[in-house]
């Protein structure tokens, strides 16, 4: 099965800092790994590094995925700590900001945002701003961005760290459900070990450096 | 001790953020700079004003003895005074008639004064006489008496002696007495009496010679003193009171035995009203510049403020207390205002050698308000903040002091309608202020001292903030209208999302809007007012001057109008026109009368439609044109006559071969109030055709020069006249010592406009870079999140670029109106600085088109460059979401 992504002896510093370290990483189709670790142990890094958006040394590849710069951002989600929304957009154009910037027109892009919306338990505050909204809404709404681009790999970093337990669990639920229902992959940031614990594998970060837990070759 | 900490912090915080402390120390170094070179420039000023009024006046007293006066006990009064440069004792009688025979008969004038002058007195006070023709010593006529009689130097004339009997006289040398006015005044008269008009006729004779020639007439006895003006304070207003003071203590010491006519002190108050236009006129322009520097450097320290908040509430949070913070964030202010004070007077000693004339520097005053400008904008803009956020706020969480929260509702002024209260007041007060004629200084009748008329400044002082609010009123009322549903829906764009996000935002751009519409209106109007005041002083010099160039023939000379041939034959030239100047009583009153061709006069001649109320120009010379007997008159000769267009007018004229004053008949046309070599107060414009053939001569006394070139202009013809003894002058070397109506002289003026307009130019650029600048930081979390939704830069830019535009849009629109109202109210309220007054204002062009220019590529730059730059995801902004 082809990977949707590979990593092999993956580096990163920070000034003097090395923040990654000869990480060697693989996610097939279904995979869903917690990646486990203190603060400052390089989990959130190593999740922008997959997601694409750090430069980093090594070789780092997508084959699963569009080999096109838009096509592979398009079928990577990623979800922050802290729910990052426009502040000045309501959470159904929040939702479609994403679909509309990859070129979908105004009324499909707006049904997909009401459909995500919804799925995420969000109908009755499509028009609110996110000032509006309390924290476990607006992740919420983050989620339902993510998941209205129909991402193949989805990165959660912290996605609970702002939210309640009964918060936090509903949304990596949902994140595992669109994983088992449309296929790819999730990988969750966490020092959670009960949030770690819903996932099938683990892994855990050090110092830059990955040391397998549980359910993972 | 207690400055330990807050060093540690200022110092790492320089370490940490480099360019952060530059940039403000950079933005109060522009305020520093403005003020010091500003205030260096009115203090400079000032001092030139105290030179030039008092080398304007060439004899200081004329100590006049009363009738118990003892001579030498004055005298040596006089001479015990500090800074006496010079004394000479004048005396002078009026006799009955000066009389001449010639081929034409015999001419006898009026009453004539005879002056008796010490020999060297024309040394000791150059600009009481200027000879034009023959010696400079013996029997002298005044030029207009020369004229009566028809002698010239080497002729004889009578004097008649009050008891009857004549004395002949050959005259040595015809001369001008350019201040008769101030040389003939009545020494004592009570305030009020109003100024006497100089005698006619007058002899100028060596002092052995004046009791044979006055015989029984009342003698009027004078001491002339000169000081030495290099002593006089730098104030016009402090050299005026101690000059005052010191004929008050002559005046006791002498215990009634002289009277003072002090014409320094009279013409020191004078310059005491022009110091207060000058200042007026620093101020005006000036004061709105130093608010803007101070928005500026408030831009800057905004551009750290999410990240001062958030360092604050850390701080807080980990139990600093208030005074704790507080004491660091001086310690950053005291790096800033020491560095920005340091550059900030490096630059004021630059701008005030490129800006201004050559000699002014920076002075002490300059550099303390400039260095107390910048400790208070510091505070004002850095620690005010701070503590307000510290004291009021209290301990907020990180991510709250961090956000920020955005808001759509208007701000309380418009939400209590400050902004039509504002400019309601400033319509009603220019109104008022209109039908009071404008004055803004007040000199009242009686009183030395003159004052500022704070109310007529009122006008623009309410305008500046009611046009900022407007523009930010309706700034927000046309973004809360942006839905984007007609903008083109391509393919990776979301219009209506832009639109969202600026509707939502709206109170925001609408800020930066209305601040970068007050840097332009700022910089546009002060270029606006100064183009037109440049534009006036110009046409004030071209009117004493009389064109480009002007020639002036000798006094006797007879050069007919044709010989403007050879004139036109000078390198530069473009026209010449020959005007006739003559001397024509209205009523008892001598007048200077000035006859034109009204249908070519235009073609050398500056000429304003504000020359004649209630007409064009133009219009006015038509008239004249058609009327061959047709003259304009001043209003004050129009109304102390009750005088009305179409009335007769009869003129005495000197008319016929014997030179004698007869009348002629004139129709009055119109009103005059400004013509090139005439005097300020009452002259009068006739037809040159019609007054050759009324008089018998066609003599021309300037003629007046269209040049491209005058200084070269000027030079080939004083090479070509040089025996002739026509004087030549130009504008170009006439601009460096003529005084505009403010006082300013305006070549000072000239420097004035220099450093407003390049201040101006930075401060817009600078609020126009910053207002963007500060919008793109607030939106970096933003941007750097869409990008990790995968926008391109490309999309990012056209985001962040609807809201560039917006704000661009609004302010360069709202600065263009603002330029209009503050320019008309300008110009309004500072009327009285004018003279001539303008007829509309003048449109600085080039200036606009730079500054209009300067921003839109600034503005670009600031977009482009550091909205691709704040939209890159680094490490730590990914971070951050």
């Amino acid at each position: 099965m082809t990977p949707l992504v590979r990593c092999v002896e993956l580096s990163l510093r920070y000034g003097r800092t090395r923040v990654l370290q000869g990480v060697d990483l693989e996610l097939q189709d279904g995979d869903e790994l917690a990646l486990v670790g203190r603060s400052g142990s390089g989990k959130s890094t190593l999740l922008l590094a997959l997601a694409g958006l750090l430069p980093v040394s090594g070789s780092l590849a997508w084959p699963g995925l569009p080999q096109d710069e838009p096509g592979r951002r398009a079928a990577i989600g990623m979800v922050f700590q802290a729910p990052s929304l426009v502040a000045e957009l309501t959470a159904v154009e929040n939702v479609a900001l994403p679909l509309r910037l990859r070129g979908q027109d105004r009324e499909a892009s707006a049904a997909a945002a009401v459909a995500a919306l919804t799925d995420v338990q969000l109908a009755d505050a499509l028009d609110a701003l996110p000032a509006e909204l309390s924290g476990g809404q607006q992740q919420r709404v983050a989620v339902a961005r993510v998941l209205s681009g129909q991402p193949r790999l989805l990165l959660a970093d912290e996605p609970t760290g702002a939210l309640d337990s009964t918060t936090g669990a509903l949304v990596v639920q949902l994140l595992r459900d669109r994983v088992r229902s449309v296929g790819g992959a999730l990988v969750v940031a966490t020092h959670d070990d009960d949030l770690a614990a819903m996932l099938p594998q683990q892994l855990q970060m050090r110092d830059g450096s990955v040391l397998p837990l549980a359910g993972v070759s | 001790m207690i400055f330990r900490r807050p060093a540690r912090w200022a110092f790492g915080l320089v370490r940490r953020s480099p360019v952060t402390v530059l940039g403000a120390a950079l933005a109060l170094a522009v305020a520093v700079a403005f003020v010091a070179s500003l205030s260096s420039f009115v203090v400079a000023s000032r001092a030139d004003l105290t030179t030039r009024a008092a080398a304007q006046v060439p004899v200081d007293w004329q100590v006049q003895l009363t009738a118990q006066g003892d001579p030498v006990s004055v005298t040596n009064a006089v001479t015990a005074l500090p800074d006496v440069r010079a004394q000479a004792e004048v005396l002078r009688a009026a006799v009955p008639a000066l009389v001449s025979s010639g081929k034409a008969g015999t001419r006898t004038t009026g009453q004539a004064q005879v002056v008796a002058l010490p020999p060297g007195y024309a040394e000791s006070f150059p600009g009481e006489i200027r000879p034009l023709v023959g010696a400079k010593t013996g029997v002298l006529l005044a030029q207009q008496t020369a004229a009566n009689l028809s002698v010239v130097p080497g002729g004889t004339f009578s004097v008649q002696r009050p008891d009857g009997t004549t004395v002949d006289l050959t005259v040595a040398g015809v001369v001008e007495l350019p201040a008769a006015d101030s040389f003939f005044q009545v020494v004592g008269a009570p305030a009020g009496a109003g100024a006497t008009a100089p005698p006619d006729n007058i002899v100028l004779v060596p002092p052995d010679q004046f009791a044979g020639l006055v015989g029984t007439a009342p003698v009027v006895r004078q001491l002339h003193v000169g000081f030495d003006h290099a002593a006089l304070p730098s104030s016009p207003d402090a050299a005026a009171t101690l000059i005052d003071q010191r004929a008050n203590n002559l005046q006791v010491s002498v215990a009634g035995g002289a009277l003072v006519g002090d014409n320094l002190g009279a013409t020191l108050a004078g310059a005491r009203q022009d110091a207060i236009y000058s200042l007026l006129l620093v101020l005006l322009l000036g004061v709105p510049g130093v608010a803007l520097a101070a928005v500026v450097a408030a831009l800057v320290v905004a551009l750290r403020g999410q990240r001062r908040r958030r360092e604050v509430a850390l701080l807080q949070m980990r139990g600093a207390t208030p005074g704790a913070v507080l004491s660091l964030v001086a310690g950053e202010v005291a790096v800033t205002v020491v560095l920005g004070s340091a550059l900030g007077l490096l630059g004021a000693a630059l701008a005030i050698r490129l800006a201004l004339p050559t000699g002014a520097s920076l002075g002490l005053t300059g550099a303390l308000l400039g260095l107390a400008t910048g400790v208070l904008v510091a505070l004002a803009t850095q620690l005010a903040p701070a503590a307000y956020g510290v004291l009021r706020r209290g301990a907020a969480s990180v991510r709250d002091a961090a956000a920020g929260p955005a808001t759509t509702r208007n701000p309380w002024p418009l939400r209590i309608g400050l902004d039509a209260v504002l400019l309601a007041g400033a319509a009603l007060t220019l109104y008022l202020t209109s039908r009071g004629g404008y004055r803004v200084v007040l000199a009242p009748e009686g009183v030395a001292q003159t004052s500022v008329n704070y109310a007529a400044l009122l006008a623009p002082a309410l305008a500046w903030p009611g046009l900022a609010l407007l523009v930010w009123r309706i700034s927000t009322a046309v973004l809360a209208r942006r839905t984007g549903r007609f903008a083109r829906d391509e393919p990776g764009r979301a219009p209506e999302l832009e639109a969202a996000s600026l509707r939502r935002r709206r109170q925001v751009i609408a800020r930066g809007a209305a601040g970068l519409a007050v840097a332009i209106g700022l910089s546009a109007s002060t270029a606006v007012f100064t183009a037109t005041y440049d534009q006036q002083a110009s046409l004030d010099v071209a009117l004493t001057v009389g064109a480009d160039v002007a020639v002036t023939e000798p006094p006797g000379s007879a050069v007919p109008p044709s010989a403007a041939g050879e004139l036109a034959t000078a390198p530069g030239v473009r026209a010449v026109e020959p005007l006739q100047h003559r001397f024509a009583y209205v009523g008892p009153d001598l007048q200077d009368l000035y006859g034109i061709d009204p249908a070519t006069i235009g073609r050398a001649a500056p000429l304003q439609d504000s020359f004649t109320p209630g007409s064009t120009i133009a219009q006015a010379l038509t008239d004249l044109g058609k009327t061959p007997d047709g003259v304009l008159l001043s209003a004050e000769t129009l109304a102390d006559y009750q005088l009305h267009t179409g009335d007769l007018v009869r003129l005495r004229l000197q008319t016929g071969t014997d030179r004698a004053y007869r009348p002629v008949d004139f129709h009055v046309i119109g009103q005059i109030t400004e013509f090139p070599t005439a005097p300020k107060d009452s002259f009068v414009v006739a037809n040159a055709s019609y007054l050759a053939q009324q008089t018998g001569s066609d003599a021309v006394g300037t003629f007046l020069i269209s040049s491209s070139d005058p200084s070269g202009t000027a030079r080939a013809l004083q090479g070509s006249l040089a025996t002739t003894g026509a004087q030549v002058s130009d504008v170009v070397s006439a601009r460096e010592t003529v005084t505009t109506a403010s006082g300013l002289a305006a070549a000072d003026l000239s420097g004035l406009s220099r450093l407003e307009l390049g201040f101006g130019i930075v401060l817009a650029l600078a609020c126009s870079g910053l207002a963007l600048l500060l919008g793109i930081r607030q939106r970096r979390r933003a941007l750097v999140l869409l990008a990790s939704l995968g926008a391109t830069a490309k999309q990012r830019g056209r985001f962040f670029g609807s809201e560039a535009r917006a704000l661009l849009v609004g302010g360069i629109v709202g600065g263009a109106a603002i330029t209009a109202v503050i320019s008309y109210q300008l110009v309004k309220v500072l009327t009285g600085i004018f003279d001539p007054p303008p007829s509309s204002v003048a449109i600085p062009a080039a200036y606009l088109v730079v500054l209009a220019t300067s921003v839109l590529a600034v503005s670009a730059l600031v977009v482009v460059a550091v909205g691709r730059l704040a939209g890159r995801a680094g490490p730590a902004e990914l971070r951050e979401l």
